[in-house]
C-alpha cells in the first residue's frame, strides 16, 4: 500500500473541477482507494500497489478526471524524438543490463514540483521497483548533458565524481563505503567487480545507478526547465512502466514529452513507448464472471470512465485499448474488474446460488470441543494463548534442555524466537498475568503446537495438545490426577501413568501419562523453581496431553 | 426468634432467670458480636431485662508489678536490718531510693525509728520480719485477680494511695433477667424449633417435621460463584463454525508451517510480491518439499506466461528454490490451495477458522499472530454470490450494513475489501474477499468460478465485547476476571431459524 500525501488544492487544480470532501471521499471508495483527511489539513489517499501509475498526484487526478467523466477514456499523450541517443556497452550486461530513457521539455518547475517528482520517483524505488532493485530512475536537467550518452560498467576505483550530497569527488568504492546513500543501497551491487554508470560525450558523468547521481548533472532546480530521465534495471518491461508513470506526470504538468534512442546488444528501441496494447472484452465473459450482463454499448461508457478507450466490434464485443502506464492487466478478468469499479460495487445485487453440499466439522474441531465441554464442567477456565514465544518461556523458565523446535530467526519482535512445542508454558504466563485474581485458578487450553517432523513436506506438523493448570494454595499431585481420570473416564481412553523424572515438576510427584497404551503427555506437581520463575506464590499441580492419536 | 437470641434466652433460662451477660454469652457460645446483637435484640422485644451496675476493677500498674517481684521497699530494707543497724551498713545492700521510700513507710507503720544514722527496730518490727504486712497481702491479692476483704480496706487504700502501684478501671456488669414474656416466647419457640440447615440426618430421621425453618435474609451476599467457560474468543469461533455450517460448508484444517509454495506460488501471488518479503513474512530455516511435478510446472507456466488461461503471466522466470523456503502461513489461503491440491470436489464450500502469523512487534493494539475466517464456493457461482454469502454471514452475526471496496490481491479478481457499519464504531474494515483469478485455478484444473474471502476474527470479537485491543481477546495478558465474567454476546441471527 502506497499513501499519497497530497492537499486538496493541488489535487483539484489537476483535476479541474471543484469537488466537495465528501464526493472525493465516496468517489475514491467507489474506485477503490481510502482517503484519510489529516489534521494538518493534508490529504492521504491510500493506493493499492497494482496502481503504480496513480501513486503521482497528476496521476491520481488523471484517474478522477476519467472515473469523474470530466475527460474520460484513454488518455493520449505525443511522442517526438529528441535525437539524443544512448549506447549500453557489453561491459554492464552482467550488471545491470538495461535502461529506458526519456526527455521532458517545458515544464515550470517550483519548489512543490519538484519535491512532486522526488517523492514519485522515491514511491517508485520504494514499492513497484523494490528498493531500487528492479528499477533505478535518475531525473536531470537536459541542458548540461552533452548527447551521446554511454551508459557501461566501469571499476569502482576508476570512477570519480561528486556525488549528490558531497563537496569532493569520490571513487565508487568511496560512495559505498562512505557516502549515506552510498551504504543503503551498497548491497544492490554487492560481489560486483564493476559498477554502472553514465557518462557524457564529455566523460562527465551523470549519475553511478542504482546508487546516486552526479552533483554536477543531476539536481533539478527551479531553473530546470528540460529534463532527461532514465530508468535503468534488469527487465525492460518492468523499466518502460516506471518510465511511462513518470514522463506521463511529468506532461500532466505541462511538459513535452520526447524519446530517447537507446542501442544495446546490437539492437535498438526508442522509450518511451506510450502506445497502448489491445484485449477484447465481450458481454457473455462479463456476465459468467460478474453475473453482470452489459452489452458493447453499456460496457464502452464504463471503460472509458477508468480510462480505457473502447470500441464496439459486435453488439457483445468490445476491443479495450490498455495505457501503457497500467501495469495489472494480464487477463480479461482485470478488466471485468474495473467495468464492475465502473458499475459500482454497491450496484451489484446479491445473491446465493442453489448449491446443495452437505457441511461438517474436523475431527479436531469434534474432539477439542468435547474436550473443553469435560473441562469446564470440571470448572476449569479456558485460555487462549500465543503460538509465538521463546526458548526462555518454553524452556529455561520450565527448568528444563531445549528440544528440537521450530525456531524464528528473522523476526521484527525479539521477545519471541519459536513457534511453541508445549502450551503448559504459556498457561504459567496467564497465571502470572492473574496473580491478583481469586483462587482457585483453574486454567486450561486446547491448542496446537509444532514439532519439527522431517516426514512432513514442510519438515513440521501441528499437534493438537491439552494442557490444564490448578493453582491454589494447597493445588497438588492428585488434584491434577483426579482430572486427568475424571477426562480419560469420559472420553474412553485407557489411562496409566508411570513415575519418570522432569524438571518442570517436583520429583516423586512426576508421570508419564499413557493413552491407550501410548506415551503422549506429562503429569505433575509444578516445581517450585518454576513457579519462582513465573513470580508465582502458589502450588500448581498440571498436566499436558497430545490428542493427535484421536485424529489421525 | 434469631437463632443467636433463642440461645441466649435459653443460656439464662438454664441459669435459673438471671445471670450475668458475659457468663451467659459463653455458655450460649456467641462470640461478642453475636451475644450483643441478641441481647439488643431480646431487650427489645421485651424479652429480658437488662440490670446494669458499675464498678470498680483494680490491677496491678507498673510499680506494683516491680514490687511484687522484688518486694515493697519496707520489706527489702525489713530484711536487712536487726534489731539496730547502721544506715550506711544498710546503704551497703539496698539503693538508696529504696531505703528513702522505705524509711518513710518503716517509720509510718511503726515498725521501726530512724536516729543518728542508726535504724532500730520497734518490736513490732521484729514481729513482721517473719510476718506479711497487709499491704503486700493486698498486692498478691490484685496480682491474682482477686477482691481485697474488708479487713484490708485501709491497706489497700495505703496501697493506692503510693503512686503507680494499682490501676483502676470503671467497668459495667450487666444481669440479666428473663420476663415472663420471655419465657413465654422461648417455650413457644422450643415447641417448633427453628431448622437453620436443613441436613441429611434431619432428613432421614424425619426430625424436620413439625418446625418451623428459619427465615432468610434473601439479600444477604452470597459468596462469589465463578464457572469454568470457554473463552470469549472461542465462543465467537463457535458461532461462526455454526453459521457457516447450517449454510452447508465443511472445516479445513492446514498447517501452521507451510512452504512458500502453498502461502503464495500456488495462488498466483508473484515471487517479488511485497508481502512475501521478510517484513512481512516470518522465513524459516530450512527447505519444504514441493508437491507432485506436474502440479509445480503448471504453476511455474502460469507465473511465466499465463498457462492455458489466455493471460499473459508475470513473464519472469519462475524461482522453484523461492516456492520452497518454509514459512508461517500468512494467510489460511494456504489451506484452501492445499485442498485444491488434493482435488476437489464440485461444487463445494469450505471454511475454516484458524492462526496466521505476520512478522510485526507486538505493542498494545498489535500482535504478530491472529485468526483467520477463510471460506470458498465453488461451482455455479459469480460475483453476486461472493456478495450474497458475505453479506448472510455478517448478518446472522448480527451486522445488517456491510459495504464492499474495490481492492486488490494478486490472487482474486475483483477483489474487495469488506466494511461494516458498527452503530458505536462506524465503518470498519472486517476482511479481504475476492474472486480467484483464472491463473490461481488453472493449474489445479479448476474452470468452475470461485468466489472466496478471509476475514478478521478478532475485530469481530472485539466487536462483539466491545474492546479496543487484540491482546484483551487472545494471549496470556487476557484478563482472568474478564475471561470468567464475560457477558454471552447477543444480537445473531443464527440460533433464530
Amino acid at each position: 500500500m502506497v499513501v499519497l500525501e497530497t492537499d486538496k488544492k493541488t489535487l483539484l487544480g489537476y483535476v479541474g473541477r471543484d469537488i466537495t470532501d465528501e464526493e472525493l471521499e465516496e468517489t475514491l471508495f467507489s474506485m477503490g482507494f481510502e482517503l484519510e483527511k489529516a489534521d494538518d489539513g493534508k490529504l492521504r489517499i491510500e493506493i493499492t500497489p497494482e496502481r503504480v501509475d496513480m501513486i503521482s498526484v497528476q496521476g491520481c487526478a488523471r484517474a478522477l478526471r476519467q472515473y469523474l467523466g470530466i475527460e474520460p477514456g484513454l488518455k493520449k499523450y505525443e511522442v517526438r524524438p529528441s535525437g539524443i541517443e544512448i549506447f549500453i556497452d557489453e561491459s554492464v550486461k552482467n550488471v545491470r543490463p538495461y535502461t529506458v530513457a526519456a526527455v521532458v521539455r517545458g515544464i515550470e518547475f517550483n519548489d512543490e514540483r519538484i519535491k512532486e517528482i522526488i517523492w514519485l520517483q522515491e514511491k517508485l524505488h520504494d514499492t513497484y521497483a523494490r528498493g531500487r532493485k528492479q528499477a533505478a530512475i535518475g531525473i536531470y536537467p537536459l541542458e548540461p548533458i552533452t548527447p551521446p550518452i554511454r551508459y557501461y560498467a566501469e571499476a569502482p576505483e576508476k570512477i570519480r565524481f561528486v556525488p549528490l550530497g558531497a563537496e569532493e569527488p569520490m571513487t565508487g568504492r568511496e560512495i559505498l563505503e562512505k557516502h549515506p546513500t552510498g551504504i543503503k543501497y551498497a548491497h544492490l551491487l554487492q560481489g560486483k567487480e564493476k559498477y554502472p554508470l553514465f557518462v557524457d560525450a564529455e566523460g562527465k558523468v551523470l549519475s553511478m545507478p542504482p546508487i546516486i547521481n552526479s552533483r554536477d548533472l543531476g539536481m533539478v532546480t527551479e531553473d530546470t526547465r528540460n529534463v532527461f530521465v532514465e530508468c535503468s534495471g534488469h527487465d525492460l518491461k518492468k523499466l518502460n512502466t516506471v518510465l511511462n508513470v513518470i514522463v506521463t506526470s511529468l506532461a500532466d504538468m505541462g511538459g513535452r514529452i520526447e524519446s530517447v534512442r537507446v542501442h544495446a546488444y546490437g539492437q535498438g528501441y526508442s522509450p518511451p513507448d506510450l502506445s497502448p496494447w489491445k484485449m477484447t472484452l465481450d458481454s457473455d465473459q462479463l456476465e459468467r464472471w460478474s453475473g453482470i450482463r452489459l452489452s458493447a454499448a453499456e460496457m464502452k461508457p464504463l471503460l472509458e470512465r477508468m480510462g480505457y478507450d473502447a470500441e464496439e466490434i459486435s453488439s457483445t464485443e468490445v476491443e479495450v485499448s490498455i495505457p501503457a502506464y497500467r501495469a495489472d492487466v494480464l487477463h480479461p478478468v482485470d478488466i471485468i474488474d474495473d467495468v464492475l469499479r465502473a458499475y459500482g460495487f454497491d450496484n451489484i445485487p446479491e445473491k446465493i446460488s442453489n448449491l446443495m453440499t452437505v457441511g461438517g466439522l474436523t475431527k479436531d474441531t469434534v474432539l477439542s470441543e468435547d474436550v473443553r465441554e469435560i473441562m469446564t464442567g470440571m470448572g476449569f477456565q479456558e485460555a487462549l494463548t500465543l503460538a509465538l514465544t521463546s526458548t526462555e518461556d518454553q524452556y529455561h523458565k520450565m527448568n528444563v534442555e531445549e528440544g528440537p523446535h521450530v525456531r524464528l530467526t528473522e523476526r521484527k519482535e525479539k521477545s519471541i524466537n519459536m513457534v511453541r512445542t508445549w502450551v503448559l508454558p504459556e498457561l504459567m504466563k496467564v497465571l502470572q498475568s492473574n496473580r491478583s485474581k481469586p483462587f482457585p485458578q483453574r486454567v486450561f487450553e486446547v491448542g496446537y503446537v509444532v514439532i519439527p517432523d522431517s516426514s512432513s513436506d514442510t519438515l513440521a506438523k501441528n499437534e493438537l495438545r491439552l494442557a490444564a493448570v490448578i493453582s491454589d494454595d494447597k493445588a497438588n499431585y492428585s488434584d491434577a490426577k483426579a482430572v486427568l481420570e475424571m477426562l480419560c473416564r469420559v472420553m474412553g481412553w485407557e489411562l496409566a501413568l508411570n513415575e519418570t523424572g522432569h524438571g518442570s515438576f517436583i520429583p516423586g510427584r512426576t508421570a508419564k501419562i499413557l493413552l491407550n497404551g501410548k506415551e503422549c503427555g506429562i503429569i505433575g506437581e509444578v516445581h517450585p523453581q518454576v513457579l519462582e520463575n513465573y513470580g508465582l506464590e502458589h502450588p500448581a499441580s498440571a498436566f499436558e496431553i497430545s490428542l493427535q492419536q484421536f485424529i489421525t | 426468634m434469631h437463632e443467636y437470641e433463642r440461645k441466649l434466652l435459653q443460656a439464662l433460662a438454664d441459669a435459673g432467670g438471671k445471670g450475668d451477660f458475659e457468663d451467659l454469652a459463653e455458655k450460649a457460645g456467641l462470640n461478642t458480636g453475636a451475644a450483643n446483637y441478641a441481647l439488643a435484640m431480646l431487650a427489645e422485644k421485651g424479652f429480658i431485662r437488662v440490670h446494669e451496675s458499675k464498678r470498680e476493677e483494680v490491677s496491678l500498674d507498673d510499680e506494683g508489678k516491680e514490687y511484687l517481684e522484688k518486694g515493697l521497699p519496707e520489706r527489702r530494707v525489713l530484711d536487712v536490718v536487726e534489731k539496730e543497724t547502721g544506715v550506711k551498713e544498710v546503704m551497703k545492700k539496698v539503693p538508696g531510693n529504696v531505703f528513702r521510700i522505705a524509711s518513710i513507710w518503716l517509720v509510718r507503720l511503726g515498725l521501726a525509728r530512724i536516729r543518728s544514722g542508726t535504724i532500730s527496730l520497734t518490736e513490732k518490727g521484729l514481729e513482721y520480719k517473719k510476718k506479711k504486712m497487709g499491704q503486700e497481702k493486698v498486692l498478691e491479692l490484685l496480682a491474682e485477680g482477686k477482691t481485697v476483704p474488708e479487713e484490708l480496706k485501709e491497706d489497700f487504700n495505703l496501697l493506692k494511695g503510693r503512686g503507680r502501684i494499682v490501676k483502676t478501671r470503671e467497668v459495667t456488669e450487666r444481669v440479666l433477667e428473663i420476663t415472663e414474656q420471655g419465657k413465654k416466647a422461648l417455650s413457644e419457640e422450643s415447641e417448633g424449633e427453628e431448622i437453620v440447615q436443613l441436613d441429611s440426618e434431619a432428613i432421614v430421621t424425619g426430625s424436620w417435621r413439625g418446625k418451623k425453618f428459619k427465615r432468610y435474609n434473601i439479600n444477604a451476599p452470597a459468596p462469589r460463584e465463578y464457572a469454568g467457560r470457554v473463552h470469549p474468543t472461542v465462543k465467537i469461533m463457535g458461532l461462526v463454525r455454526r453459521i457457516f455450517t447450517e449454510m452447508g460448508f465443511k472445516e479445513m484444517r492446514g498447517p501452521w508451517v507451510e512452504s512458500a509454495f502453498w502461502c503464495f506460488d500456488s495462488m498466483f501471488v508473484p515471487q517479488d510480491h511485497p508481502a512475501r518479503e521478510v517484513q512481512d513474512t516470518f522465513y524459516l530455516e530450512g527447505k519444504a518439499r514441493l508437491p507432485d511435478k506436474d502440479l509445480v510446472e503448471r504453476v511455474k507456466k502460469v507465473h511465466e506466461n499465463g498457462y492455458d488461461t489466455g493471460s499473459k503471466g508475470y513473464g519472469y522466470k519462475w524461482d522453484p528454490e523461492l516456492a520452497m523456503k518454509r514459512v508461517l502461513r500468512t494467510h489460511t489461503t494456504a489451506t484452501t490451495f492445499r485442498y485444491f491440491g488434493k482435488g476437489i470436489e464440485r461444487p463445494a464450500k469450505y471454511f475454516s477458522i484458524d492462526r496466521v502469523f505476520r512478522n510485526e512487534t507486538i505493542d498494545r493494539t498489535h500482535l504478530p499472530e491472529f485468526h483467520q475466517i477463510e471460506g470458498f464456493v465453488l461451482g455455479d457461482v459469480d460475483f453476486r454470490d461472493l456478495v450474497g454469502y458475505l453479506k448472510t454471514f455478517y448478518r446472522k452475526m448480527g451486522i445488517k450494513k456491510i459495504r464492499l471496496k474495490p481492492y486488490y490481491n494478486p490472487y482474486t479478481e475483483p477483489s474487495t475489501e469488506v466494511f461494516a457499519k458498527h452503530p458505536k464504531f462506524g465503518w470498519l474494515e472486517l476482511g479481504n474477499s475476492g474472486q480467484f483469478r483464472p491463473e490461481a485455478l488453472a493449474p489445479y484444473g479448476i474452470t468452475d468460478n470461485v468466489v472466496a474471502w478471509g476475514l478478521g476474527l478478532e475485530r469481530l470479537v472485539m466487536l462483539a465485547y466491545e474492546k479496543h485491543s487484540i491482546r484483551e481477546v487472545l494471549g496470556p495478558a487476557c484478563d482472568l476476571e474478564w475471561l470468567r465474567t464475560y457477558r454471552i454476546p447477543g444480537g445473531y441471527e443464527s440460533g433464530s431459524a
